[in-house]
């Protein structure tokens, strides 16, 4: 007891900034410098989350500016094109409107299914002979790319006839189809898809193909007669 | 004045104890230490306190952060049909076009040969392979019209240099005078 007394009475000077030390030391170890850390990282973590949103918001309001009928519109006209399924007797109708408009006569066709193995695309062909002279040859060689398929001529072979201006042109032709092809996610950190000038005036060429074929074939329906209004006329 | 006078007059004389004195002294540089030590203290919980303070402040604006960011999420989510119905059609305008190219070399070369025959020569057989290689039998009144095709298929501003190769196969004269000759033509 005496001893503690005597070390008091040496030490009293010292005892209170002691303790003050220690405490402080507890106090910036345990409190300030991990809620100092704290704060820094939740403010870094909060520009972070706002920036995110902030380019979230403009990828937003991008999306919104798709216009959303142009493109089912655009989608309705490639499946015409380029279909889920063979549909032969479209193809075969769009190729005789084909032959009809270049001027040729259409000898023969015959169907015979070209599944070729190095490729993943779809296509059946269309073993096709036609008569006429050579220039309407190169005219329909020039409007199968106007067809409402995707045409792909395989070869060309012309024989000249006797008279020396009619040709008989074999012209294998291949007719593509394909699968709906699953859309690949884009990644939220890129840019919304825009249509490139190539891309947008292909599907302005293709809408266009596609609405005057589809008006041809109404033509054409019309155009079948009906018969009498009453048949027991 | 007067003062100076009190002191030069009366000598001040402190008459406590040296050890008093001392002790007073000690006593009162504790009081002034521990004063400063709780001070410093008092500072310190302060300190500690703002800080809690400013990390506490930083919850609220996480919050409304967080739930600008989920709202942005949800609205890209529900449009993320469009999104992929765009891409679909790009998809398949990318096909289309791809499918449509294969065959422009072949289309090409029989376009070229049409149009730069020469009006007296006529084509008797003619063949266009998957590659674009073509074929042709051809027939002329001259030997002129032969070389006339050929300057019109290697000029390359008409050929719009497509052509690598011409070959010719063969050439013969016929009892009825007309030209026979046969062509390979390689396109690049």
């Amino acid at each position: 007891m005496l001893g503690l007394e005597k070390f008091y009475e040496k030490y009293k000077l010292w005892l209170w900034p002691v303790f003050v030390a220690a405490a402080a030391v507890g106090i910036v170890t345990a409190v300030i410098i991990p809620q100092f850390l704290d704060y820094l990282k939740l403010r870094e973590e909060i520009v972070v989350i706002s920036d995110k949103s902030a380019q979230l918001a403009q990828r937003a309001q991008q999306m919104e500016a798709i216009d959303q009928v142009a493109v089912k519109e655009g989608l309705k006209v490639v499946f015409t094109v380029l279909p889920g399924d063979q549909d032969v007797s479209e193809a075969l109708s769009s190729l005789q409107e084909l032959v009809n408009r270049s001027g040729l006569i259409l000898k023969s066709v015959s169907y015979a299914s070209a599944k070729r193995p190095s490729s993943d695309k779809d296509s059946f062909q269309l073993n096709t002979t036609v008569l006429g002279p050579i220039s309407s040859v190169k005219d329909f060689l020039i409007n199968l790319k106007e067809g409402s398929r995707v045409f792909r001529v395989d070869a060309i072979g012309a024989r000249f006839q006797k008279d020396g201006v009619i040709v008989e042109s074999d012209i294998p032709i291949s007719v593509f189809y394909t699968a709906a092809p699953i859309a690949s996610v884009v990644a939220l950190d890129q840019p919304v898809p825009q249509f490139t000038p190539r891309e947008s005036q292909l599907l302005s060429k293709l809408s266009k193909i596609v609405s005057e074929s589809l008006l041809s074939t109404t033509d054409e329906t019309a155009s079948v007669p009906l018969g009498k209004a009453n048949p027991f006329e | 004045m007067d003062s100076q006078t009190v002191n030069t007059s009366r000598p001040a004389f402190n008459l406590l104890p040296e050890d008093l004195l001392l002790e007073r002294k000690h006593s009162s540089k504790l009081v002034f230490v521990n004063r400063l030590s709780i001070v410093v203290l008092v500072l310190i919980v302060l300190f500690a306190s703002g800080t809690l303070m400013l990390r506490l402040s930083q919850e609220a604006p996480l919050k409304k952060a967080q739930e600008t960011l989920s709202g942005a999420e949800s609205k890209i989510t529900a449009l993320k049909d469009r999104e992929s119905q765009l891409l679909t059609l790009k998809q398949q305008l990318g096909l289309i076009d791809s499918l449509s190219g294969g065959d422009t070399k072949k289309r090409a070369v029989f376009n070229l040969m049409v149009l730069s025959l020469p009006f007296e020569t006529q084509i008797s057989d003619l063949g266009v392979d998957k590659n674009g290689q073509m074929e042709a039998v051809l027939s002329s009144v001259s030997v002129d019209s032969l070389e006339t095709l050929l300057v019109n298929l290697t000029n390359q501003e008409k050929n719009s240099d497509l052509i690598r190769k011409i070959e010719l196969n063969s050439l013969a004269v016929g009892k009825d005078g007309q030209y026979r000759f046969s062509l390979s033509i390689t396109p690049k």
